[in-house]
């Protein structure tokens, strides 16, 4: 497949990438090929909106291509480059031909003429370090471009970048204007650090992915390690649910979840103890700060799953909601 | 369909969410994609190609709901007369009698099973002041205040009272039964009907002509002429200004030539040219100003203050420091309120700190407890930016400390809203504004912008000595 026909489509085959997509998502996905616009992706880090662009790519059978944005990213890094290195190298090698094309100079200017004629040579596609957006606008099959983390780039970096994804053509001084086989699905990532232009976000069409709901992530957890056992699986999915109406400095995404998880299984885990919980809790929570507010035992205490089990509710767990809550 | 879609973009822009044109036509087309039939799809259609952030998605479900709610089963009513045998009527038309006059009317139209008229809905619509309150009115909030113009909740009341009395009288229960859910039915009608009038209404008054004058009206607008209403759509235009000063600084910082040649960066640069200086890089000078802000805070004063807060922390970066302090009639130090929370809620937790009761601006003595405690925050590369109408209560104006205070810094700045025409009565201003470097009316969002940029741009030519 090369186009996703339908949204049930794009859902069916997201899914074969081992991706679950929402109705959102999926419907999202779809406007955006029909539309040929950008799809903007925005959302916690750690929900999957890299994945998302990985799974596209792998549904439609179409190369990956991803340009990872950061401060101080600018065109030669991002576009192209003139391989000055190589051209040199070239020039050296090449010495006696190029000899021969100046010995029958009559003149200085003469000889500089006869080389111009050349100039060609030197700057041509061979000479041309292709960067991740001049490759997939040159790529001569569909790519998919993911521009990762766009909220990290400059904003001048941003203008730019309008520039390239409203016409997908590029012009090159030497070369003249290079236009795309192929226009490239692109997917755009943003953790919302800073506020995108709204020029950018015009172009594009806007997904916001949050953090999934019980039941979402506890499929994702089925579905990326299948061997974990399923009700220490709920278990664990809602403790870490519970883990995010906490007062935390980064509350634990579904990345972490998937971490948990994997290593609950190669703790070969029973059920979540106070011992495997201290055991794997800097799994879930990478600020010190977050490793100290919470502790262990209160964590097991909470999860309403583990009282059910012990037969015993008590007036504890229902404060503790509210207090999540609050 | 389509005059829907659009009556939708329009009330999203009346909002406060900026919808380009070019979007809405791809909005269009986005729904011809996915069809119509499918609510959720069309939904996420409108979603993906109208909302472009996160923080405008309440108001966009909010008006989806409104523009295309599923609208409530429509129950007709019917006439409750035709289920009672004779003797029954006769009783029931006697305590109909009971009733006051002003439930007796309606229940009778209940009873005969009248829809509400037109004029009923208009003078309800009007009571409940619907079209007044469009603006920020939900449709829940709507539908209920016009149920409560209606008075639906005593009329119901006044049913079950009747519905009592006729039991009591010796009617039986099965004919009371079918009674009690024929005038329910005709109840929720008149519900729906309202409900539906109650949309219709809100949908009309949230198309933009009818609705709030555009973002750059609000931005000239007086601070004094600022309502409540206003301040959450203020306060993103001026997050919006905010970014687009802080881009346009950190260009104007970025192409100076006027720097320095930075040898060990054009080395660097160059490396790829065999070290033939093809590119000259540029050391920028540092002239990132210090800042120190002395903010009046007083009702008059703070809404400016809070504005000027958030636009000048958005571009911290582009300043080596900035010394926040807010007074009414004493001075506090705010810089550290301002970590990691929005100024408004930084100035309230300030306003809470101070002493509660009356408040009586007095510049001259929080001038004196500036110089007292926090002189040191003052050299010769801060600008010395004061926030404030210069009205002091008559109190002691200490013009020579601000003289002191001035002579320290490198630039001294009064932002005052009003024109210098008005300084008359308790305003001191006309002592202070000879010893400020720069006095800047600033009456409006706009014009607090402008003063921002000057600040920064001007801030590394000190006066000279």
């Amino acid at each position: 497949v090369d186009r996703f026909e339908t949204v049930e489509g794009v859902v069916a085959s997201l899914a074969k990438q081992r991706y679950i997509a929402t109705a959102e998502i999926s419907t999202t996905v779809f406007l955006s090929q029909q539309l040929g616009k950008p799809l903007l992706v925005e959302g916690p880090a750690g929900v999957g909106k890299t994945e998302l662009a990985k799974a596209i790519s792998g549904a439609l059978q179409r190369e990956l291509i991803r340009l990872q944005c950061y401060e101080g990213l600018d065109e030669s890094k991002s576009l192209y480059e003139w391989e000055y290195a190589k051209q040199l190298l070239y020039t050296q090698m090449l010495r006696d031909k190029l000899n021969d094309v100046t010995r029958k100079a009559r003149s200085l200017s003469d000889a500089a003429n006869k080389l111009a004629e050349e100039e060609d040579v030197f700057f041509s596609r061979r000479f041309l370090l292709q960067r991740p957006l001049l490759r997939a606008i040159l790529s001569d099959r569909p790519t998919v471009l993911l521009i990762d983390e766009i909220d990290r780039a400059d904003a001048e970096f941003e203008a730019f970048l309008l520039e390239v994804l409203s016409d997908f053509q590029v012009s090159v001084p030497e070369l003249g204007t290079l236009r795309a086989v192929h226009q490239p699905l692109v997917v755009l990532t943003s953790n919302n650090t800073r506020e995108l232009s709204e020029a950018l976000k015009r172009r594009c069409l806007y997904l916001f992915i949050g953090y999934p709901s019980l039941e979402e992530e506890l499929a994702v957890v089925r579905l990326k390690v299948p061997r974990l056992d399923p009700s220490l699986a709920r278990q664990a999915v809602q403790l870490v649910q519970g883990l995010r109406h906490r007062d935390l400095r980064k509350a634990p995404s579904l990345s972490e979840t998937l971490d948990w998880a994997r290593a609950l299984l190669e703790l070969n885990a029973q059920e979540i103890d106070e011992r495997v919980m201290s055991a794997t809790l800097s799994v879930l929570l990478k600020h010190e700060a977050d490793l100290h507010r919470v502790m262990p035992r209160s964590l097991i205490a909470e999860n309403p799953l583990h009282h059910t089990r012990g037969g015993q509710p008590n007036a504890d767990q229902a404060e503790d909601w509210t207090d999540r809550r609050g | 369909m389509e005059s829907r879609i659009l009556g939708l973009i329009g009330a999203l822009r009346a909002r406060g969410v900026r919808v380009s044109v070019a979007e809405s036509s791809e909005a269009l087309a986005a729904v011809q994609i996915l069809g119509i039939q499918q609510r959720d799809r069309f939904r996420m259609a409108l979603r993906a190609t109208l909302m472009k952030n996160a923080r405008d998605a309440a108001a966009f479900d909010e008006l989806f709901e409104l523009f295309f709610g599923g609208a409530p089963a429509r129950t007709s009513p019917t006439n409750a007369w035709n289920k009672l045998s004779p003797k029954e009527a006769e009783v029931l038309a006697q305590l109909l009698q009971t009733l006051v006059a002003s439930h007796r009317s309606d229940v009778e139209r209940l009873l005969a099973g009248e829809p509400l008229s037109e004029a009923d809905l208009r003078a309800a619509a009007r009571a409940a002041r619907i079209e007044d309150r469009a603006a920020d009115f939900r449709i829940s909030s709507a539908v209920q205040s016009i149920f409560r113009t209606l008075r639906l909740a005593e009329l119901q009341e006044a049913m079950e009272s009747l519905l009592n009395q006729l039991a009591r009288a010796g009617s039986n229960d099965k004919s009371t039964g079918t009674l009690r859910d024929t005038l329910l039915n005709n109840l929720d009608s008149w519900k729906a009907q309202a409900a539906a009038f109650a949309g219709q209404r809100l949908r009309e008054n949230r198309l933009p002509s009818t609705s709030q004058e555009g973002a750059s009206g609000l931005l000239t607008r007086p601070f004094s002429r600022l309502t409540g209403a206003d301040r959450n759509r203020v306060e993103r235009e001026v997050t919006r200004m905010a970014a687009a000063l802080r881009t346009k600084l950190a260009l104007r910082q970025k192409r100076s030539r006027r720097g320095n040649l930075d040898t060990k960066g054009t080395i660097r640069a160059n490396l790829r040219n065999h070290g033939v200086p093809i590119r000259l890089q540029h050391r920028f000078r540092a002239r990132k100003p210090r800042l120190v802000m002395i903010c009046d805070v007083s009702t008059s004063m703070r809404y400016c203050a809070e504005l000027m807060l958030t636009l000048v922390f958005s571009v911290q970066n582009m300043l080596t420091k900035a010394t926040a302090f807010a007074f009414i009639d004493h001075l506090e130090e705010i810089s550290s309120d301002l970590a990691g929370v929005s100024p408004a809620a930084a100035v309230t937790a300030v306003l809470l700190r101070m002493p509660p009761g009356h408040y009586n601006t007095d510049l001259g003595a929080s001038l004196a407890e500036f110089h007292r405690y926090y002189l040191h925050t003052l050299d010769r590369q801060t600008t010395l930016l004061v926030l404030g109408d210069g009205r002091n209560n008559f109190n002691d104006p200490k013009t020579e400390l601000f003289h002191e205070l001035g002579k320290r810094a490198a630039r001294v700045i009064w932002l005052n809203p009003e024109p210098a025409g008005n300084w008359d009565g308790d305003s001191d201003m006309r002592k202070y504004a000879p010893l400020c470097d720069e006095v800047l009316k600033v009456a409006s969002p706009r014009e607090l912008a402008v003063a921002v940029d000057r600040l920064l741009t001007h801030s590394s030519q000190g006066r000279p000595r």
